[in-house]
Formats: structure tokens, C-alpha cells, sequence
């Protein structure tokens, strides 16, 4: 639908996304609807269930709007937790985070 | 720190809370009824059991936990705290205190006391409560006991002293030695209960919001279960709303989890702990690979496909699996567990005050002891910052204190000593120096009074004591005695109140023994079958005065002075007033010829309590009433490191007489002076004589008392009744003096209380007023005590 | 990076007896006598877990974690409480006022350990 904004906007994830992060992190998610998302997850230590719910979902209703919600860059926490989880997505864990 | 230093930490806790448990019980017992007391009882009999499980005392743990169940049920309104169950609870705090004591020293305690205790407790608990005359009965005869209590019914269950080991509360002995890698431990356990076979479980886990509220997190919990053995795990997101929609901290996430491993179901359980209570967990035997099938049949894409997991990806010594880069892996771990944290700035005093004040429990909390001192530093006293109700302490070894105690000893020495010389040097010193002399007196002394005030404690722990005193004398004698404590926060020297136990537990077991009457002679005298005994302190003149109060009988005046008589003490014609046959029972070979009791007698009469006493630069007396009760009256300085004192010389020696001790000084005029008998001198002092005393004759400086009117008389009090003229040859001043022990630096010098140094330097010796008033009775007690003037 | 553990207890014994396991198991502690001063310790130290008791003056454990639980800059904090109460009634208060999980006192070194493990990051 918005062919001519294709320039992805960049969500930097902090540190920490434990329960008190979730909140904050819904909100921005929130804030960015309707763009092109790339994630850099490649500062995240700490990553919750609860934060992981809120990027799924975004994943899931990006996808719905054909759009792009995906992560780019990711730490090796930020891998292990979701694979931990057994989240295998792949535009939360690109197949080549997976070497 | 080491297991003992914690061990004795935990004992002198017991000490404290002993002493709150005690003082909430006589709270409880005088009608209060602020849940607050109830739980701060509670608290300390908790206390004292987690303490004392931790280091596996096992009676005493066993112990407390039966009178924590009890007061568990006071404190939640189950039972009330009757008269009835209070002595009970009174009686349980003193067998406590035993069992800390046998714990700490070695020895054992009365088994039968105990179990009858717990007994009682029990049927307390149990909402049976023992009657009155079992309970009592219950102590010495612990077997007969279920009968007395329950004797229609049978004896409940809880009832038996075998109940206590059913209680459920493990003690588990706490040691370091344990203490290592819990990883070794499971493992250990693990392959000496399991098989080794692996197995399979099958594992659905699904957490409500409140495990994360809670501070669980499902991905520590999946990271735990890697640990148990190799997973499978499968996230099923089909509750997952649109972003729209989602509550961030909401639960959708469930999981379906398959575990291979050697450990067995428990230890799969084990890992969702402390979740299971905010979530659905299934956890069941074998591989649910219909459910896994059903995943991978819906095809590749499938977000959700199961991933396999491996434990090594998260333990970071595991080797790394990545096989395409390992080092750069490794490389990335030890950077990430190494990652500088920005450490707060720690305030630099902190450190610096640890190292020095080498307070072994204080690290955690100097921070903010830094802080308070800090803030307090800019006003005079010491004082410690104030959290809302409980006041900021900090240990401090009782050397150290003493030493600085010393140190300002020397110091006040040394600044009488500059004093001095700038006197004799007159011509040189200006106004100026005066000024600055007087200024260093005045700090000289408040620091001295300062670190007085270090030492100073209050007598509550003594006189919470006094208590059980009380309480077993009452129940030996079968009299009902109520005890009240008035001033138990005054403040006297640490010293003075580790001495002041000994005589004060003895007198008050001569007050309950002697003082009061049984209930039966109390009601036929008209009066309330229970006797009070009140135990008061205060601080007077510089002084702390303590008072042994009885609403008992009184002195019984016939039988003192009749015994005197046969003792020899007095002669039939000795004319006493009522006060001096009174103070008679203080002196030596009076009650020692016949034993009143076994109880207060024992072989050790009132005249070694004022022995304790004086040595102590106290005194003591009596007053009685006969009908109405007697006081005892101790009064003893504040510190036992300074006193102030007249400087007089004698002989051409100079000594220092305790000001406390002298009531005036009088110029002897010749007719004043009355001889009696041989060498007995009398001065009169307005319508009364009082013998005289040459001091230094009495201590031999010389053979021949000296000429009276040449020198000057000090009128002391002396503690048996009746004063004594003191004399001296002159008076050079008075002042404060630093008192030095001569029994520990010398000897014990009869009629010598100690040693101090003047401010020139010189030793002088401080008199022990009484040892010498005694010494001059010669046959004390005869009639030249003290005569009515004939003019 | 060191964890931090704030413990909160009235009983000096136990304090020690924390205080030289935690710091032999190699974290940094706290400490707090009751809960009034737990919360006040939390604000200046920042732990990543709190070990606290049940039965304190002026603020108990219950007290003490829902406090915790209602500030929005620590309720994410695990608390494990400390407690000889293995009474479920006693738990499930705990758990009610928000705690994460628990050790029953007398603690085995390797089980606080292992409890604190098992519940931070």
C-alpha cells in the first residue's frame, strides 16, 4: 500500500526488555505503525517473554498490512532467548542470525 | 567472619531478645493490648528458633517452635492471652533462656521442666488448656500428666510431647563446609537416585500474567529446564492478538516441551517451582509426538516450528557448538560477562570508616552511618541519626572505649597539671592563657563526660532479670508477688550494672523471702493477696539511686534486736532508734549466726550485699514500716572512673576524700571536744556528739591521734546509721579526680578505695570512707554510736 | 559483573549468616533490618534480587513486597522470601503480596543460591 515509503525506519531495542520495558516497548511499537520497521536488537542483554509478545504481535499485524516489521541486527542474547523460547519466525530471527 | 563470630552474634541476639520477649510478656500480663506487643513477642521466639535451627541447636529449636505455634494463635485471636496462659508463657521464656544459656555454656536443663512446658503449651494451642492444678503438677510429673488434663476424654493428640518431632519443621544444621557448587550437588543426587536410562517427558507450560508480575519469567524457567536435560520447545501463539490489541504485560505465550533426560520427574517439577502457582503446568511421562507431528505436518513456514534447543548455547562453559566461528563466539561471551558496569560512585568515607571502625557487621550499612556522621559532625555530641523510631547504633569493642576512657583520664590529668604550673609560673600567664585554661577545663570535662556517656547503659537488662527472680522465689514460697519496674531506661555505667546484679538479685529474693507475707496472712491482715514489689531507678545528685520497695509486713523490730542481743551485737541496755535496729541486718555476723531460710539465707546475709555495694562507692539503707513494707535504698555513682573529691592532707600525705560521702566540714573549737573511755573522742556537733576519727592514726601515718583543734573535721555518713568526724589535718581543695585501680596496679590497701594523680604529678590515695568508719568502731555498734547530747 | 542481592532482615544472625554466603557465592549485598528500611535501602542500591524475612517490626515481609511490587522502577525486581514458615497459608500470603519464590529458613547455602540463580537473568 504505501509503495512510495520504503525506506524503513530504524527501532533501536535497548538493553534491557524486561517487564517494566514491555510497556515502553508497546508504545513505540505502536508509534511506528504504518512504516517499515528494521529492528536492531544488537544491544539487547536482558529480553523477556512478555517483550518478545509484543515484537511477535508486531511481526504478525505488520505482516497482516504487508508490511515489514523484521529484525536486522540482533545480539547474541536477543538470539538464544528466542530460540529458547522456541520462537523460530523469520523476520524475528533471519535464518542467517542462525549460523 | 566465621561460623563462631556468627554463632556468637546469634547468641547475644538471644540475650535481646530474650529481654524483648520477656518484657512484652509482662507487658501482655499488666493488660496491654496492642497487637504490636503480641507480634513483637512472636518475633523474638521466631528469631531465636531460626537462629538457633541454622547452627542445628535442636532443643532449643524444638523448644521455641511449640511456643512460637502457641503465640502464633495469640496473635491471630485464635487464643486469648489469659492470666492463666501468660504465666504459662512467662514460665516458657525463663526455660527458653535456659536452653539458650545450656546451648551456649554446655549443660543441660530440666528435661521434665521442659516437656511439662510443652505439654501445657500445647493443650494451649490445642484450645485444652491444662487445668490450674495439673499445670502446676505438670512439671514434676510429666507422666501422669494426659490424665490430669484430659481425664474424661482421651489425651489430645497434641497433647504429647511426641507431637513437637511431627511438627514438620525440619532443622537443617547450616554450614559452609556445604556450601559448594549446587551443580555438583544436583548432579550427585541425581545419579545416586536415578537410573540411568533417559527419559522423555512431555512438558505444556502455560504462564498467567501474574508469574511475570511476580518477578518469574518464562525464559529463566525454560533456561532451568535446559539444564535438566536436552529440549524440544514448541511456542504456541495462536492467543497473540494484533499489536493493537495486546496488553504488553499480558500472558499469551503457552509452551509444549519435550525433555530428554536421566533426571526424573521431580526434577522437571522442580524447575517450575516456584511458578506453578501463576500457571497451568502438565508434566507428563513420554514424548507427546502427536502434538510435535501436528507441527511439522502444517509445514516448514510454520512459525512456530519446534526448535531444538541446546543447553550449551547458554552455559558458558560449555563448548561452543558453532562450529564456523568458535572463537569469535567465546569471544563475544567473556565480553558480554565481563561488560563494565557503571559502578555507582561509592562514597569515599565508606571505605575509609570500615577499615577503622574494623566493625565486623557494619560494611552494609556504614554508607549510611557515613552519611550520619557526616550530617551530626557540626554539633557537639555524639549523637546518631535518627531512623523514625529506632535509634542508628553502631558496635564499638568495649576496649576501645576503655581505652579512650583512659586516654581522657590522662588528659584531664594533664590539663590540671598545665593548669597548675601556669598558676605557679603566676607572673608569666596573661589573661589571655587564663582564659584559654579555663576554656580547655570546660572541653576537657565535656569530653570527658561524653565518653562517660559511651559507657552508660540502661538497667533494664538487669532489672528484666529481676523478673524471674521474682517468679521463682514466688513459686518456691507459695506467695503471689507482682513485680513493677519504675526507670528501667536510667543510665549508669556498664560496669556498675554488670556489678549491681549479684546484690540486687539477692535482696530482692531477701524481700520476697522476708519482706512479704504469704496470701493467706496477707488477707487476714486486709490486704490484696498479691504483693507488690517495685523496683525503681533515678537519677539523683549525680547518683543513681535504687530502690527495693515491699508492701510486706515490715521489719520486725522485737526479733532484730533480740537476735543482735543474743549475738552479741548490742547490749540489752543499747538505746537504738527504730532506723538503727533497722540497718542492723546489714551488719556482718548478724544473720549469718542463724539461717532465716534457705532460700534468701544460704549462708550469705545483708552484710555482703553492702560489702558489694560499697565496693562500688555505694551505699545502702533501709527504712521499714512495720505493717506497711520496708524500702531499700542503694545509691551508687554514676561511673566508677571518676569521682569528686576533697584533696586534704594528713600526715604530710595527701589524700582524696569522696565528696559523695562527706556532709560538712567543721573547725573544731576546744569545747566541742568531749573524751570517752579510754581514747574515744566526741565532737559535738549541734545537739547530737559524733565520735572522732583520726584518719591518720587509723592508717597509721601516725601513732598519736593529733590535737583535733589543729586540724579540720569532715562529718560523714556512714551506711550502718549515724556520721563520723573525719580527721585531717588541712583541706587543699576540691576537684575531680581520675580514679586509678590499686588492685590492679598494686594491691588491695586496706581503707584504701583507689589512687588518683594531682595535677603536680603526685599519686595520691582516695579514701575508702567506709572501710575506715568501720575500722573505728573498734567493737562496732556500742553504744558511742551515736549518744543524745546531755546539754 | 557482580549481582546484587538486597536482603532484608531483623535478625542479626541471619544477616551475617547471608551476608557471608552471598558474598562467598561472589555477589555484592545489601542489607535492610526491616521492611521501612528494605524500601529505602532499594532506592540508594539498585539489586537485582531481594532475600527478604516474613516477620519484621515496623514494615513485615508482606508489607515490604507489595511496596516493592508498587513502584514502577523495582516491581520487576524477584524477591525470594526467607522464611522458617513452611505454613502454606504464610506462602500463599507471600505469594499474593507478589513475591517470586522462597527459602525456607534454615537456608542451605547451595538452595539460596541456587533460588537466586534460578530467578534473575
Amino acid at each position: 500500500m504505501s509503495s512510495n515509503d520504503t525506506t524503513p525506519k530504524i527501532l533501536k531495542l535497548p538493553e534491557v526488555l524486561d517487564l517494566n520495558a514491555a510497556g515502553r516497548l508497546h508504545e513505540q511499537v505502536l508509534a511506528h505503525r504504518g512504516s517499515n520497521i528494521d529492528v536492531d536488537a544488537s544491544e539487547v542483554d536482558r529480553l523477556g517473554a512478555q517483550c518478545v509478545q509484543v515484537l511477535l504481535s508486531a511481526v504478525q499485524s505488520w505482516r497482516a498490512e504487508r508490511q515489514d516489521f523484521k529484525v536486522v541486527q540482533a545480539s547474541e542474547a536477543f538470539v538464544k532467548t528466542l530460540q529458547l523460547l522456541g520462537i523460530s519466525d523469520e523476520s524475528l530471527l533471519p535464518q542467517e542470525m542462525l549460523k | 567472619m566465621d561460623m563462631n563470630e556468627i554463632k556468637e552474634i546469634f547468641f547475644q541476639e538471644c540475650e535481646e531478645q530474650l529481654a524483648e520477649l520477656e518484657s512484652g510478656l509482662l507487658a501482655l500480663n499488666d493488660g496491654d493490648t496492642d497487637p504490636e506487643t503480641v507480634n513483637a513477642v512472636f518475633r523474638a521466639v521466631h528469631s531465636i528458633k531460626g537462629g538457633a535451627g541454622a547452627f542445628g541447636l535442636d532443643d532449643l529449636v524444638a523448644f521455641a517452635h511449640v511456643f512460637e505455634t502457641t503465640l502464633d494463635c495469640v496473635r491471630s485471636n485464635k487464643l486469648d492471652a489469659s492470666p492463666e496462659l501468660l504465666k504459662v508463657m512467662l514460665r516458657s521464656a525463663d526455660v527458653l533462656a535456659d536452653l539458650t544459656a545450656a546451648a551456649r555454656d554446655g549443660g543441660s536443663v530440666d528435661k521434665s521442666r521442659t516437656s511439662g512446658l510443652v505439654t501445657e503449651l500445647e493443650a494451649f494451642a490445642s484450645g485444652q488448656p491444662v487445668p490450674a492444678a495439673a499445670a502446676s503438677a505438670a512439671p514434676e510429673t510429666p507422666a501422669a500428666e494426659p490424665e490430669a488434663a484430659a481425664p474424661a476424654a482421651e489425651p489430645a493428640p497434641a497433647g504429647t510431647p511426641e507431637a513437637t518431632d511431627d511438627s514438620g519443621f525440619q532443622p537443617v544444621p547450616f554450614s559452609f563446609d556445604e556450601f559448594g557448587d549446587e551443580d555438583d550437588a544436583d548432579t550427585g543426587a541425581a545419579s545416586d537416585t536415578q537410573e540411568t536410562a533417559a527419559s522423555v517427558f512431555t512438558v505444556r507450560f502455560k504462564p498467567r500474567s501474574d508469574l511475570y508480575a511476580k518477578g518469574n519469567e518464562s525464559v529463566l524457567l525454560l533456561r532451568d529446564l535446559s539444564k535438566v536435560g536436552a529440549l524440544q520447545v514448541r511456542c504456541e501463539a495462536d492467543d497473540l492478538p494484533s499489536v493493537e490489541q495486546l496488553d504488553p504485560e499480558g500472558a499469551y505465550f503457552s509452551w509444549l516441551i519435550r525433555v530428554e533426560t536421566d533426571q526424573d520427574e521431580d526434577a522437571v517439577r522442580q524447575v517450575f517451582e516456584f511458578a506453578e502457582w501463576d500457571c497451568t503446568l502438565e508434566v507428563t511421562a513420554g514424548a507427546d509426538e502427536e502434538a510435535f507431528a501436528a507441527t511439522s505436518a502444517s509445514g516448514e513456514d510454520q512459525p512456530m516450528a519446534p526448535v531444538p534447543f541446546d543447553l550449551s548455547l547458554l552455559d558458558d562453559a560449555a563448548p561452543v557448538v558453532t562450529a564456523a566461528e568458535p572463537a569469535a563466539e567465546a569471544q563475544t561471551l567473556a565480553a558480554a560477562d565481563s561488560a563494565p558496569e557503571p559502578e555507582p560512585a561509592a562514597p569515599a568515607p565508606a571505605p575509609a570508616l570500615a577499615a577503622e571502625a574494623d566493625a565486623p557487621l557494619a560494611p552494609p550499612e556504614l554508607p549510611r552511618a557515613a552519611k550520619a556522621i557526616a550530617a551530626e559532625a557540626e554539633k557537639k555530641e555524639i549523637t546518631v541519626a535518627a531512623v523514625p523510631t529506632a535509634p542508628q547504633t553502631i558496635r564499638v569493642d568495649l576496649d576501645r572505649v576503655d581505652r579512650l576512657i583512659n586516654l581522657v583520664g590522662e588528659l584531664v590529668i594533664n590539663q590540671a597539671m598545665l593548669a597548675q604550673s601556669v598558676v605557679e609560673n603566676e607572673s608569666g600567664s596573661t589573661s589571655a592563657i587564663n582564659l584559654g585554661l579555663e576554656e580547655l577545663q570546660q572541653l576537657t570535662r565535656e569530653i570527658q563526660d561524653s565518653v562517660m556517656a559511651i559507657r552508660a547503659q540502661p538497667v533494664k537488662p538487669v532489672f528484666q532479670r529481676m523478673g524471674r527472680i521474682v517468679r521463682e522465689i514466688a513459686d518456691m514460697t507459695g506467695k503471689n508477688v507482682r513485680l513493677v519496674t519504675e526507670g528501667e531506661n536510667t543510665e549508669v555505667d556498664k560496669t556498675v550494672i554488670d556489678k549491681l546484679a549479684e546484690p540486687l538479685t539477692h535482696m530482692i529474693r531477701n524481700a520476697v523471702d522476708h519482706g512479704l507475707e504469704t496470701p493467706e496472712k496477707r488477707t487476714a491482715a486486709g490486704k490484696n493477696a498479691e504483693g507488690v514489689l517495685k523496683l525503681s531507678a533515678k537519677h539523683r545528685s549525680g547518683r543513681i539511686v535504687i530502690e527495693i520497695a515491699d508492701d510486706g509486713a515490715g521489719i520486725n523490730r522485737e526479733r532484730v534486736r533480740s537476735k543482735a542481743i543474743e549475738n552479741g551485737l548490742i547490749t540489752p541496755e543499747t538505746n537504738l532508734s527504730d532506723e538503727e535496729i533497722d540497718n542492723l541486718i546489714f551488719h556482718p555476723g548478724f544473720s549469718t549466726a542463724e539461717k532465716l531460710s534457705d532460700i534468701s539465707g544460704r549462708g550469705v546475709g545483708m552484710d555482703v550485699v553492702k560489702r558489694s555495694i560499697q565496693s562500688l562507692g555505694g551505699r545502702i539503707s533501709i527504712t521499714s514500716k512495720p505493717g506497711h513494707g520496708s524500702v531499700f535504698t542503694m545509691s551508687l555513682p554514676l561511673t566508677l572512673a571518676v569521682l569528686d573529691g576533697m584533696v586534704v592532707s594528713v600526715a604530710n600525705q595527701t589524700l582524696v576524700v569522696p565528696l559523695t560521702a562527706i556532709v560538712e566540714t567543721l573547725q573544731p573549737e576546744k569545747n566541742d571536744i568531749h573524751s570517752f573511755g579510754s581514747s574515744q573522742r566526741l565532737i559535738a556537733i549541734r545537739d547530737t556528739f559524733c565520735p572522732l576519727v583520726d584518719v591518720g592514726n587509723i592508717l597509721d601515718f601516725r601513732a598519736e591521734p593529733a590535737n583535733p583543734i589543729d586540724g579540720v573535721a569532715l562529718l560523714v555518713e556512714s551506711e550502718g546509721g549515724g556520721q563520723r568526724a573525719l580527721m585531717v589535718d588541712a583541706i587543699q581543695g576540691q576537684r575531680q579526680v581520675v580514679i586509678k585501680s590499686l588492685e590492679a596496679n598494686y594491691t588491695n590497701v586496706p581503707g584504701i578505695a583507689a589512687a588518683t594523680i594531682l595535677g603536680d604529678g603526685r599519686v595520691a590515695l582516695i579514701l575508702d570512707v567506709d572501710a575506715v568508719v568501720t575500722a573505728s568502731r573498734g567493737h562496732a555498734l556500742r553504744p558511742e554510736m551515736s549518744l543524745p547530747a546531755t546539754g | 559483573m557482580k549481582k546484587k542481592v538486597l536482603t532484608v532482615d531483623d535478625s542479626r544472625t541471619i544477616r551475617n549468616m547471608l551476608l557471608v554466603t552471598l558474598n562467598n557465592a561472589g555477589f555484592d549485598t545489601v542489607q535492610a533490618e526491616d521492611g521501612v528500611e528494605g524500601l529505602e535501602v532499594l532506592e540508594e542500591s539498585q539489586p537485582d534480587v531481594i532475600v527478604t524475612d516474613i516477620n519484621m517490626p515496623r514494615l513485615d515481609g508482606f508489607g515490604f513486597i507489595e511496596g516493592v511490587r508498587q513502584n514502577d522502577r523495582y516491581r520487576a525486581i524477584p524477591i525470594l522470601v526467607l522464611t522458617t514458615e513452611s505454613d502454606p497459608e504464610k506462602k500463599n500470603r507471600a505469594r499474593e503480596a507478589g513475591a517470586t519464590g522462597w527459602i525456607v529458613k534454615p537456608f542451605d547455602p547451595s538452595k539460596l543460591i541456587s533460588a537466586i540463580e534460578r530467578v534473575t537473568a
